[in-house]
C-alpha cells in the first residue's frame, strides 16, 4: 500500500513539473504560434542559476532553498524575455519554420554555455534536511519533495487562471489565443501580450528549473531535454491553448509513467504514455479540453 | 466634399499571386461607399489591405496622414473600425468580454448607443459568443465596431449568410449608423447595398471597374455584367 501511495506521489511530481514547463508551452503556442524549443534549455539554465545561489549561501537553508527558487524563476523569466524581444519578435513575420529553428537554436547556445560554466558532469543541489525527507500524511509516507512540486504547479494554475479570467491582459490573451488577427483589428497591440506570455511561460520554465532539482537532486546541461519532450506531449493531448486540459494531462501523462514503470517494467511508462498520445491523436486530434481541432 | 481615405496604386500581393493591381479609390468624408465584386475578385483584400493585415504598396491616405508603415491595431486606433467578412467573433469568451475587447483607452466606450441598436445582446452579455446565431453574432461584431467612435468603419459582407428576415434587422441597424459616420462596406445583396449606398465602387479583376453614385444601382444589366459568376466561369477565373 504504501508503495502504491508512493508512486501515486511521485506521478503527481512529474507531473506537476511537466505542467510548470507545459502551461507555458501551451499559452506561447495558443497565442503566438510558436513552438518553443528553448523551454528545455530555459529550465536547465535557470535550474543552474539555482545550484549556484544554493552554492553562494552555502548552507542547505530553508532560507537559501526559498531564494535560489526564486532566482531561478526570475532568471527563466528574464531570459525568456531577452529572447522574445531579441530574437522572435523579428521572427513573427517570417513563419513556423524559422521562429521553430530560433528557438532550437537558442536552446543550444543556452545548454551550450551550461556545459561550458559547469562542465557536463551532473552538478548536486544541496538541499535542507526537511525537503529532503518525508512527512507523515495519514499514516503514509510522502517525499516533501513530492508536496513542494504539486503546490507549486496548483499555485501557478490559480495564478494563471486569475490573470486569464479576471485581467485585461488576460482577456487579451485568451481572445488572442482564438484569433490574434481579430484582436488588433480592434486596435489592440498583441506583441504586448506575446512578450507578456512568452514571458510568464519563461518564469514558469525557471521555476519548474529549480524544482526539477528538488526532486532530481541533480542538474546536468540535459536536464530540460526530457522534460521538453513530455511538456509537448502533454500539451497535445491536453489540448493546446487550455489550461486545464494541460493540468490534467500532465497529472495523467506522470503517473502512467511512473505506474507503468513500477508495476509493468522499466521504460513501459515511456511506452504508455507515447500510446496515449498516439490514441489521442487519433481519436481526438484537438485534445483533452481544446476546441480548434489544430494539433502540432 | 472632403475625402476621409484616399487610396492610390494599391497593390496588393497575397503569397506569390497579385490580387490588387494598382487601386485607386476615394471615400468620401459622411457618406457610405459600398464596393461590390465577383466573389473572388479581391473585395476583402482591399479591406484587409486598407486594416494593414496585407503586404501592400501604394497610398492610403487617412484623414490627411499616411497609413504607411502602421501596423494593424495603430491604424485602428487613428480612427478605422473593422467588421471583418465572417464577424470573427471570439467564440469562448462572453458577449460582454466581447465588447470589453472594443473598449480603448483615450475613448469613451459608447454601450448606451450599442444596446439602443442592438438590444438584444443587453440580454445574452453573459453567453458565450459562439452559441449565438449568426446574426446575433454579426450584431456582437457591429457592435464591438461601433463601440469607440471611428472616423471610418469598414464593414465586409455583414449579411452575408442571414436569413431574409435578419438582413432586415442589419440594414436597418447601418442605416442608422450610416447617419452619423463614414462608411465603407462590400455589399453583394443588391437590396441592401441600395438602401445603404451614397457611393458604388465595382471591381473587377483587382481594378476598379467602375465607379459612381447610387444610381450604378439602378442599372441592373450592366451591374450583372460585372458581377455575375457565370461570365468569370466561362473565362476560366476562380
Ligand atoms: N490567404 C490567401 N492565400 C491565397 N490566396 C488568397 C488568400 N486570401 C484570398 N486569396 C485569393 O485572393 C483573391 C481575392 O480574395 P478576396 O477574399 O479578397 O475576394 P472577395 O472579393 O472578398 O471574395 P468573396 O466575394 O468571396 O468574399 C481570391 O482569388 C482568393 O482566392
Ligand atoms: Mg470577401
Amino acid at each position: 500500500m504504501d508503495t502504491f501511495f508512493l508512486i501515486l506521489a511521485t506521478g503527481l511530481s512529474v507531473g506537476a513539473l511537466y505542467y510548470l514547463l507545459a502551461s507555458g508551452l501551451s499559452l506561447i503556442f495558443g497565442l503566438m504560434d510558436v513552438l518553443s524549443f528553448a523551454h528545455g534549455a530555459l529550465l536547465t539554465f535557470s535550474a543552474y542559476s539555482a545550484i549556484m545561489t544554493m552554492n553562494w549561501f552555502g548552507a542547505a537553508s530553508t532560507g537559501a532553498l526559498l531564494a535560489a527558487i526564486v532566482v531561478s524563476t526570475l532568471v527563466g523569466g528574464a531570459v525568456a524575455f531577452l529572447v522574445e524581444w531579441l530574437f522572435l519578435r523579428p521572427m513573427y513575420a517570417r513563419g513556423h519554420l524559422s521562429q521553430l529553428l530560433v528557438t532550437m537554436g537558442i536552446g543550444l547556445v543556452l545548454i551550450a554555455a551550461v556545459t561550458i560554466g559547469f562542465g557536463p558532469d551532473p552538478r548536486s543541489m544541496p538541499l535542507p534536511d526537511n525537503v529532503s525527507g518525508s512527512i507523515d500524511v495519514f499514516g503514509v509516507l510522502i517525499p516533501v519533495s513530492a508536496l513542494v512540486t504539486v503546490a507549486a504547479a496548483l499555485l501557478l494554475h490559480a495564478g494563471l487562471m486569475a490573470f486569464l479570467r479576471r485581467t485585461r491582459h488576460g482577456l487579451i490573451v485568451r481572445a488572442g489565443v482564438e484569433n490574434a488577427d481579430m484582436v488588433r483589428g480592434l486596435g489592440i497591440d498583441v506583441a504586448k501580450s506575446f512578450a507578456m506570455v512568452f514571458t510568464i511561460g519563461g518564469l514558469a520554465a525557471g521555476l519548474a528549473g529549480a524544482l526539477a532539482l528538488v526532486y532530481v537532486r541533480a542538474g546536468t546541461p540535459h536536464l530540460g531535454d526530457t522534460y521538453l519532450i513530455y511538456a509537448f506531449i502533454v500539451i497535445v493531448i491536453g489540448g493546446i491553448g487550455s489550461l486545464p486540459g494541460t493540468l490534467i494531462a500532465a497529472a495523467l501523462v506522470g503517473l502512467s509513467q511512473q505506474f507503468a514503470n513500477h508495476y509493468l517494467t522499466g521504460g513501459a511508462g515511456d511506452l504508455l504514455v507515447l500510446a496515449l498520445l498516439a490514441l489521442m491523436l487519433l481519436a481526438r486530434p484537438q485534445g483533452l479540453f481544446g476546441k480548434t481541432g489544430r494539433i502540432v | 466634399m472632403t475625402t476621409t481615405l484616399t487610396i492610390r496604386g494599391l497593390h496588393t500581393t497575397i503569397g506569390t499571386s497579385q490580387i490588387l493591381h494598382g487601386l485607386d479609390l476615394d471615400v468620401a468624408a459622411g457618406r457610405t461607399t459600398v464596393v461590390l465584386g465577383r466573389n473572388g475578385v479581391g473585395k476583402t483584400t482591399l479591406m484587409r489591405s486598407i486594416l494593414g493585415y496585407l503586404d501592400h504598396t501604394g497610398e492610403l491616405t487617412f484623414r490627411g496622414a499616411s497609413l504607411a508603415g502602421l501596423p494593424t491595431h495603430q491604424r485602428v486606433r487613428r480612427g478605422i473600425a473593422y467588421v471583418p467578412e465572417n464577424r470573427d467573433v471570439f467564440a469562448g469568451l462572453t458577449v460582454a468580454e466581447n465588447l470589453r475587447l472594443a473598449e480603448r483607452r483615450g475613448a469613451e466606450p459608447r454601450y448606451e448607443l450599442v444596446f439602443d441598436l442592438f438590444p438584444e445582446l443587453k440580454q445574452r452579455l453573459a453567453q458565450t459568443a459562439g452559441s449565438l446565431s449568426g446574426g446575433q453574432q454579426q450584431m456582437v461584431s457591429l457592435a464591438r465596431g461601433l463601440l469607440v467612435e471611428s472616423h471610418l468603419l469598414i464593414v465586409d459582407e455583414p449579411t452575408k449568410g442571414l436569413a431574409p428576415r435578419v438582413v432586415k434587422e442589419v440594414v436597418a441597424v447601418l442605416r442608422a449608423v450610416r447617419e452619423q459616420s463614414t462608411l465603407l462596406m462590400v455589399e453583394q445583396n443588391l437590396m441592401a447595398a441600395g438602401e445603404l449606398a451614397d457611393d458604388v465602387v465595382i471591381l473587377s479583376e483587382g481594378r476598379i471597374a467602375k465607379t459612381g453614385d447610387r444610381r450604378i444601382l439602378a442599372n441592373r444589366e450592366e451591374l450583372r455584367r460585372y458581377l455575375s459568376v457565370a461570365r468569370s466561369a466561362e473565362h476560366g477565373v476562380d
